[in-house]
């Protein structure tokens, strides 16, 4: 079942590469490769769990990648040198804006750490609250920790005015806090 | 309607850019060497090959070993914890490590030679933490895998046509947009594994802090944070006592564990009355490190950790580090690791170019950032490269990191001399 796992995987991954490279894109066909890697990816699971989702992914990814390769080989476009055109010229005197550079780097990497080591450790509270085992407690903050904080980081930096990062931040630290509360540290 | 507005798309590419301006220099480092070190086994034999090799190891023989490599240190303060890696198909030697040293030994227990591995040891600390102090640098390469998340979020969020263009690559076409596609695509297709890896590494890297806001909030300390996962120590006795019977555990694991395949020995307070075993063995097609087996002075098994079949979590924990350094699955997953790792460095080389060639393209010349980024993307590989010649001219004590940081320095301020005479020489 796991090799015909990967099998259906590397399938699906060649049927999407048909389904994309047609001059009208076609719903059932995107479709089908799609339901296809997850018939794969599932069927690969059913035998082996991760161990056999991982493989199963590795396969399909080379054979991504593969297809990749003979698209790079197969194109035809004439190198030649890049056009001069300019675009959206910025002003010569452009501003470093360092202050405010400064300030964005404090909120996007110490200060979010901070909100996001807060929010896991207070899902650590949560699972503590739930009677989950210590084990899984601290492994869901382990990974909660990185993922909240590149979410944080992501959200900061596309957040334009400085109320909205600050809601970016607060919020989240709030909820942290609350919960840190009620679990009475 | 659409699925994401043209303003957000604007304003995840510029989000996308600040995070890899910040973070590209040592991410392509980071990527480059882990890339690399997927072969840290075949390093190894590389690098000393005279080394005493074997398929298995009789466990009467790794008892001769470790009351040889004892005998051997008597008069030296004695070690705390003495490590046995048992022979493996990747690296089918015997090494056995205590606080004073490594040596290999050959397959009846006798010592042979001391471990030559320094610039494999090298390349892991340069992966790992950069080559700084491990608590500082593991941390930063920890929040390097916190920025790669936030590259594939915000980058996905900048591309809403990424998956629709997954197989057009116009490898060769001008303008940047040869860059870009090779930019996108490989990203595209590496997101899973590149996701993979940034959070099992941000994991590993950042697990210290983490363990220490729960130990805050616990009241305790980071060790027992730790120990429903991995299991504690036992107290220690340091009253004198022969050595314990290594062969018996091993033994048993053959006979009691005969599926597994046991690979790591922690021998915990040697010589001691509080002396313990514990023998971590590999489970087939498992995504995880395997199991701790855990055995008294007399060879007697006490119970395992549960990494294997325990909670969730337990197998989470042990899954992480595998899914990380990509040895679950033979040589041909550790190939598959190591092709991808090169398509994330270059991925990281590329979005770098692409800025530049944009800020290009609205008037903004910048030809000594641009010169300094050429000497980061090669110079790595050629510091690299001079390391391994002097590992393999000067032996296991030449200073690899130094070389390593000077050569890269030598060759960023050398593209960026060879710019400035160009643009000097300029009518």
């Amino acid at each position: 079942m796991m090799w015909a796992g990967a099998g259906i995987a590397i399938v699906a991954i060649l049927l999407l590469r048909f389904a994309w490279g047609r001059p009208r894109r076609s719903t059932r066909l995107n479709a089908l490769g799609w339901a296809l890697l997850a018939l794969g990816i599932i069927s690969s699971a059913s035998d082996y769990g991760a161990w056999g989702v991982t493989v199963a992914g590795l396969m399909s990814t080379a054979t991504a990648l593969i297809l990749l390769m003979i698209a790079a080989i197969r194109d035809r476009t004439e190198p030649k040198r890049p056009s001069e055109r300019r675009a959206n010229i910025l002003p010569e005197d452009e501003s470093l804006f360092l202050g405010r550079r400064a300030l964005t780097f404090t909120l996007t990497i110490p200060v979010a750490a901070t909100v996001a080591l807060i929010l896991s450790v207070a899902a650590r509270a949560l699972a503590d609250m739930a009677s989950w085992h210590p084990s899984n407690g601290t492994i869901l903050a382990l990974m909660l920790f990185p993922l909240i904080w590149a979410m944080l980081a992501s959200s900061l930096l596309m957040a334009e005015r400085l109320q909205s990062k600050g809601l970016v931040l607060l919020l989240p630290a709030c909820v942290g806090g609350l919960i840190l509360m009620v679990a009475g540290v | 309607m659409k699925a994401i507005s043209t303003e957000t798309v604007k304003r995840a590419l510029s989000a996308h850019a600040a995070i890899g301006l910040l973070a590209s220099a040592l991410l392509y480092i980071v990527c480059l060497t882990g890339a690399l070190i997927v072969f840290d086994e075949e390093w190894q034999r590389i690098e000393q090959r005279g080394a005493p090799e074997m398929a298995a190891i009789a466990p009467e023989a790794v008892q001769a070993a470790i009351v040889n490599v004892l005998a051997g240190e008597r008069g030296k303060p004695a070690t705390t914890h003495l490590y046995v890696e048992l022979p493996t198909a990747a690296l089918p030697r015997t090494t056995i490590t205590t606080d004073h040293g490594a040596v290999h030994v050959d397959a009846a227990g006798t010592i042979a030679t001391p471990q030559e591995s320094a610039w494999a040891g090298f390349l892991l600390a340069l992966h790992d933490a950069l080559t700084l102090p491990a608590a500082l640098g593991m941390i930063l390469v920890g929040v390097l895998g916190v920025m790669m998340i936030a590259l594939s979020l915000t980058g996905l969020l900048a591309h809403p046509r990424i998956f629709r263009d997954a197989f057009r690559l116009r490898a060769r076409s001008a303008s940047g947009v040869a860059l870009a596609d090779w930019h996108n695509r490989l990203a595209v297709w590496t997101l899973p594994f590149g996701l993979a890896i940034a959070l099992t590494g941000a994991v590993i890297g950042l697990g210290t802090p983490t363990a220490q806001g729960i130990a805050a909030y616990l009241g305790t300390d980071v060790g027992a944070v730790f120990e429903p996962i991995f299991g504690g120590e036992s107290k220690p006795d340091a009253r004198p006592a022969p050595v314990a019977d290594m062969a018996a555990a091993l033994r048993t694991m053959e006979t009691r564990f005969p599926d597994t395949r046991p690979y790591f020995i922690t021998f915990h307070d040697p010589q001691t009355a509080g002396q313990h075993i514990q023998i971590v063995a590999a489970h087939s097609h498992r995504l995880g490190y395997g199991d701790s087996y855990d055995f008294d002075a007399k060879g007697a098994y006490r119970g395992k950790a549960g990494l294997s079949d325990g909670t969730a979590g337990q197998q989470i924990a042990s899954s992480n580090y595998w899914l990380h350094f990509g040895n679950f699955a033979g040589l041909p997953g550790k190939i598959a690791y190591f092709v991808f790792g090169i398509a994330l460095s270059v991925v990281v080389a590329t979005g770098t170019w692409i800025w530049l060639g944009k800020r290009r393209r609205r008037g903004v010349i910048e030809p000594r950032l641009s010169a300094a980024w050429h000497g980061v993307i090669w110079g790595t590989p050629f510091a690299l490269l001079l390391t391994f010649a002097a590992r393999m001219v000067v032996g296991n004590g030449a200073p690899f990191t130094a070389i390593f940081w000077i050569a890269l320095g030598i060759a960023v301020a050398g593209c960026c001399a060879i710019m400035t005479s160009r643009l000097e020489s300029r009518p």
